[in-house]
């Protein structure tokens, strides 16, 4: 495979519709904006290998249709995911406002570890601006998110979210918070070596507990 | 012997006498004594003469008279001998005294005329001196003759002397300044000889070549007849150096115009070849530059690029260097990603250029040769020279035409495969595909050809990038199945494909597309360039290049079909198509009155009839539509694609039976059809977890898809995920409808050969989704009917009744309430999630065959039965079909004819039965005819027999 990476992580895209999720990640993957877009039916996906702390991480991105009759497809999708963005968009207070519901759904239905990062969409747009950056930061505080405010139409920010939501999850990953093993985990290896040789490191130590157990006997 | 010897010696003597020439006086000086008595008669003798003669003198008549009676002959000049004479008159007898008269004679005679003769003397002696002094006179005058002579020599070679030779050194003089005048001038000539040489340089500095050459090949000439000359020769060497000079010029100027062509450049050069008399050699250097130039500057161009972005990217500077060694195909290979299109770009527009100096090369000699027709008409036999040689030229330039096209497309193509284009962006590769085109269609217009070398790159290119595009469009199919929650996406009632980005360009555009896709095994072109059909070289002027427009406008407009999005018309119809605004907005103000959902699914039964399509679906519908866009664009692939197009239905299929379907086998296994279907998708796109991770034909597979562990398919609660099987299903006919529908689109992009492929997937893929769909609800239906419990209520009927039985049996009764539960729930579930007709139906069906089929069971399980118990089976059936026809619109009930004939097959006459089990053993199991005949007790034994043996024929044959 002309693909490697040591991680593939799984992240979801949420938010009320039209908060600008799709050009997010268009942006992100294809580093344009994407002017004509559509509403997304169901769900769309994306996939892209970025280096956080030198490690080359392969991102899934689930991108969900923000439309409420949509919301029971998208909901499969949830599972499994370890990384989401939660994302309102700064000139609709509706859509700051559903916050809570979505934040609810995913706590819910995604795997209890997952890193979620609230983004506030279209900086771009001051003019129209409708909810704050310390009202939305207060917001994540209290519930435990990391938070940034993007704009999918400049690209400011828009990188950062994803990298940032992925190096904290590798952190995690790190510290041991998170098993990449464990299923459901959102989380997988890329390279069968990889995993080899990290059992084959997991292995060594006991093997060395049990050489100087004998060792000892003797 | 004394007179001997004195005779001896006198004789001696007359010989020393005679032998010394001495005169007689001299002779008579030195006379010896011994000499004296010989000597005497001799001297005495002229003494006796003289005596004789003073005695005796005549008279002059006398004397006359003597002299006359002098012999004749002694007046004779000339050798006479008078001494023989007179001796011969001798008398024959000698007599003295005759002799002697005759002495005396002769004496007289001679005395006689020695005196005359003296007298004669005397007589003239007077005269003589006279005579003498005479000539001694004219002695003198001569002398005096001879100084005067002497004299006038003497002046003459002095006047000669003084004036000749003087003024013939004034001629002389006068006639070496003559020369020395000539030789000035020809001096002269010669340092105006070595001046043009500077004159030469800023001919040839203004590039003004004809005149240059024509100069130098004047002073060569010039040269040549001052050959004489010492100095020339030098001069010459110079001369044939700077021509050489010049001509090198003339080759590197030739090697600038082969690059970009110049008209006027080109013509002088000619001229100056021509002047030169190497118009052929001119070609074969043209040619030989052009090649050099398509090497040298595709080679620079690329090493521009690698070195731009390897000096950038990577540390090791060292290596920046040793670039420039690498061979060009090497090279070729350090292009990345980010530089590989604009450097294609650069390339085909240098290649371009080079095509289009050639083009005008061409041009330019089609008009001389035009020129010089019309001259010849003019001065016709003129230069027979100049007419090969032009022959010449235009036969090199079209072998030229191939030779540099080919060149052309080998730098390109080794610069296309040199890369590995497969990670490229699906817009970015376009884009290259659409250079190449555009580079093939100039190739065809350039020399007709067709660029085999450059499609088969492209080809090869195509197909690697699209496999590899494929690849993980399969991985991300993967994972979307895996991830899909089988739940119905709510699209409006209206949604088409149609109304998906991704098939727009099928909208409108029909008329075009049809166009272009008549089958050619040509590449795909450009509609306009086809219709067209117009020099590429006429359309773009002198800077620019059909590249250059290549980076922004194509895409758009030719590729990506977005061109029509643009325009503000259509981008609101479709939009407004593609999603329903109204429902958008319902939606909305759902979310903000928190409406509980029931809302959307009242009306969403209300529809009816809106497709069914899961997220996957969706995707495999927009992959459809990029594989059929692609499958136009990149035409000589497009049977690859249509393959991988196939593999996206496959594995939708597959996925879709393996999930819902395979458990299903309760009575009805897959028919040959379906089995042979899965198992091919199976073997060509279902990587086997247990075979080597290595084989390289598993590079193309997928893992076989798990189902997402949300999904419940086995509780009873959810009718063993109905809704979740009648979502799969029908978006997998709902796919295949799709599929159906756009056959018409796909075939004509399909080479006539390999049609048969796509023969095949419809018939033997896309048109077994309703065989899935049977198989799906039929694991449903098999589950949601207590049929054991049915068939252990029905063995314990009593069928040997006696009497005839009004009210029907219980297990009816109970198979009814748990098909009405059914039926109920099905109601109840379909306000939850619509079950579409065909669904409903089908359920229905599976549901309705295999109670039948559980009730042949039943009845067949009877091991005694009389008439009467054969009626309340009847009974029981009936009541059956009865209730059940209120409870479902199939019709004609499945199998319902099974059960009827098995139940009335008791009351057949023994002949007819026999037949009866002939016509019927394919639809009973051998079980159940054995049980039949076996209840019938009116049939003898021997029939039972018969039969018994050709129900067991029956059963071996079937299996």
């Amino acid at each position: 495979m002309s693909e490697s990476y040591d991680f593939l992580f799984k992240f979801l895209v949420i938010g009320s519709a039209g908060t600008g999720k799709s050009c997010l990640l268009h942006q992100f993957i294809e580093g344009k904006f994407k002017a004509e877009s559509n509403h997304t039916i169901g769900v769309e996906f994306g996939s892209r290998i970025v280096n956080v702390g030198g490690k080359s991480v392969k991102l899934q991105i689930w991108d969900t249709a923000g439309q409420e009759r949509f919301r029971s497809v998208t909901r499969s999708y949830y599972r499994g995911a370890a990384g989401a963005l939660l994302v309102y968009d700064l000139t609709s207070r509706d859509s700051y406002n559903a916050l809570g519901n979505w934040l609810g759904d995913a706590r819910t239905l995604a795997s209890p570890n997952i890193m979620i990062l609230c983004v506030g969409n279209k900086k771009d747009m001051e003019e129209e601006r409708q909810v704050t950056f310390m009202e939305a930061s207060r917001f994540a505080q209290e519930n435990e998110l990391m938070f940034m405010e993007a704009s999918a139409l400049t690209g400011e920010n828009v990188e950062e979210a994803f990298l940032k939501c992925a190096k904290s999850i590798l952190a995690k990953i790190e510290t041991g918070e998170l098993d990449p093993e464990r299923i459901g985990s959102g989380i997988q290896y890329g390279d069968a070596t990889l995993r080899r040789l990290n059992r084959a490191n997991n292995q060594r130590p006991k093997a060395g507990a049990e050489c100087m157990g004998s060792s000892c006997r003797i | 012997m004394d007179i001997k010897e004195k005779l001896m010696s006198f004789i001696d003597k007359q010989k020393i006498s005679l032998k010394t020439p001495t005169s007689p006086v001299l002779g008579a000086e030195f006379v010896t004594s011994d000499e004296f008595e010989g000597r005497t008669a001799v001297t005495a003798q002229p003494q006796r003469r003289a005596g004789l003669l003073n005695h005796h003198i005549l008279t002059p008549e006398a004397e006359q008279a003597v002299i006359d009676s002098i012999e004749a002959l002694y007046f004779e000049s000339g050798d006479v001998d008078v001494g023989e004479h007179e001796l011969l008159k001798f008398p024959d007898s000698a007599d003295v005294h005759v002799i002697n008269g005759m002495r005396s004679r002769l004496r007289k005679q001679q005395t006689i005329v020695s005196r005359r003769v003296s007298d004669l003397i005397m007589q003239k002696q007077g005269l003589c001196s006279k005579e003498m002094e005479r000539v001694t006179e004219l002695q003198r005058e001569v002398i005096k003759g001879v100084g005067l002579c002497v004299e006038g020599r003497k002046k003459l070679a002095q006047g000669r002397s003084q004036f000749t030779s003087a003024s013939l050194g004034i001629l002389a003089n006068y006639s070496k300044r003559q020369k020395i005048a000539c030789v000035i001038r020809s001096l002269r000539m010669i340092r105006t000889l070595q001046m043009t040489d500077v004159q030469l340089q800023s001919l040839l500095k203004v590039e003004d070549y004809p005149g240059a050459i024509q100069l130098l090949l004047e002073c060569q000439k010039a040269a040549a007849t001052f050959k004489h000359f010492t100095c020339i020769s030098e001069l010459s060497t110079k001369l044939q150096d700077t021509l050489e000079g010049a001509e090198e010029q003339l080759d590197v100027a030739l090697a600038k115009v082969a690059a970009n062509f110049n008209a006027a450049n080109y013509e002088k050069l000619q001229i100056a070849y021509g002047l030169l008399g190497k118009t052929q050699t001119l070609m074969d250097q043209l040619h030989m530059h052009l090649t050099s130039h398509i090497h040298n500057s595709a080679f620079t161009i690329i090493l521009g690029y690698v070195e731009l972005y390897n000096s950038a990217g990577s540390c090791n500077a060292g290596s920046g260097s040793s670039f420039s060694k690498l061979q060009y195909s090497e090279l070729c290979k350090y292009v990345n990603e980010e530089s590989f299109l604009p450097c294609l770009l650069d390339l085909s527009k240098c290649m371009w250029n080079v095509l289009k100096s050639y083009r005008s090369i061409i041009k330019w000699h089609e008009n001389d040769g035009k020129v010089a027709e019309e001259d010849v008409s003019c001065k016709a036999e003129k230069d027979v020279e100049a007419a090969t040689s032009r022959k010449y030229a235009k036969q090199k330039l079209e072998h030229g035409l191939y030779r540099i096209w080919q060149d052309v497309q080998a730098k390109v193509r080794t610069f296309i495969l040199a890369s590995d284009l497969s990670h490229f962006k699906f817009d970015d590769f376009l884009r290259i595909l659409d250079v190449i085109n555009k580079l093939i269609d100039v190739g065809e217009c350039f020399c007709g050809s067709k660029s085999e070398t450059l499609n088969e790159s492209i080809k090869k290119q195509s197909i690697n990038y699209f496999r590899n595009h494929h690849r993980v469009r399969m991985e991300e199919l993967h994972m979307f199945l895996e991830n899909e929650g089988w739940e119905a996406c709510p699209v409006k009632s209206t949604f088409s494909i149609y109304q998906l980005m991704e098939y727009r360009f099928l909208k409108g555009k029909d008329a075009s597309f049809t166009q272009i896709s008549t089958p050619t095994s040509s590449p795909s072109k450009k509609p306009g360039i086809i219709t067209e059909k117009k020099d590429v070289f006429d359309l773009f002027s002198r800077e620019s290049s059909p590249f250059d427009i290549a980076a922004e406008e194509t895409i758009e407009e030719d590729i990506m079909a977005n061109g029509e999005t643009g325009d503000p018309l259509n981008l609101s119809d479709d939009d407004s198509d593609e999603d329903v605004p109204d429902e958008l907005k319902r939606d909305f103000v759902d979310e903000q009155t928190g409406d509980a959902p029931q809302h959307h699914l009242k009306r969403k039964l209300d529809h009816g009839k809106t497709p069914i399509v899961t997220n996957t679906t969706l995707t495999i519908l927009r992959l459809i539509g990029k594989y059929i866009q692609m499958m136009r664009l990149l035409q000589p692939i497009a049977f690859d694609v249509m393959v991988c197009l196939s593999h996206l239905f496959d594995y939708y299929l597959y996925s879709v039976f393996t999930f819902f379907g395979a458990r299903g086998e309760l009575d009805q296994n897959p028919s040959r059809r379906l089995r042979g279907s899965l198992k091919r998708i199976q073997d060509t796109l279902i990587l086997n977890p247990e075979a080597s991770q290595d084989d390289p034909s598993d590079k193309d597979k997928v893992q076989s898809p798990s189902l997402s562990p949300v999904v419940d398919i086995t509780s009873s609660a959810s009718i063993y995920g109905l809704p979740v099987r009648v979502a799969a299903v029908e978006s997998l006919a709902f796919l295949a409808v799709q599929l159906e529908a756009l056959h018409c689109h796909i075939e004509p992009l399909i080479p006539q050969q390999r049609r048969t492929f796509l023969q095949q997937f419809y018939t033997g893929t896309v048109k077994i989704t309703p065989e899935i769909r049977h198989h799906v609800y039929t694991a449903v239906a098999a589950q949601v009917i207590d049929y054991d419990g049915i068939l252990n209520r029905m063995s314990s009927v009593k069928w040997d009744v006696s009497d005839l039985m009004s009210q029907h049996s219980q297990y009816v009764d109970i198979l009814l309430r748990q098909l009405q539960v059914l039926s109920m729930r099905l109601e109840e579930m379909s306000r939850v999630s619509p079950i579409p007709s065909e669904a409903y139906t089908a359920l229905w069906e599976c549901i309705v065959r295999i109670t039948n089929r559980t009730l042949l069971e039943g009845f067949s399980g009877a091991r005694r039965c009389t008439n009467e118990g054969r009626s309340l089976m009847q009974l029981d059936y009936q009541q059956f079909l009865m209730k059940l026809e209120c409870l479902t619109a199939v019709r004609p009930l499945p199998d319902r004819h099974l059960v009827e004939t098995y139940i009335k097959a008791y009351y057949l006459p023994e002949g007819a039965l026999e037949e009866w089990v002939q016509q019927n053993r394919g639809d009973y199991s051998p079980r159940q005819l054995t049980a039949l005949v076996a209840t019938m007790t009116h049939i003898s034994k021997r029939t039972r027999q018969k039969i018994a043996t050709l129900i067991e024929e029956a059963g071996k044959r079937t299996q």
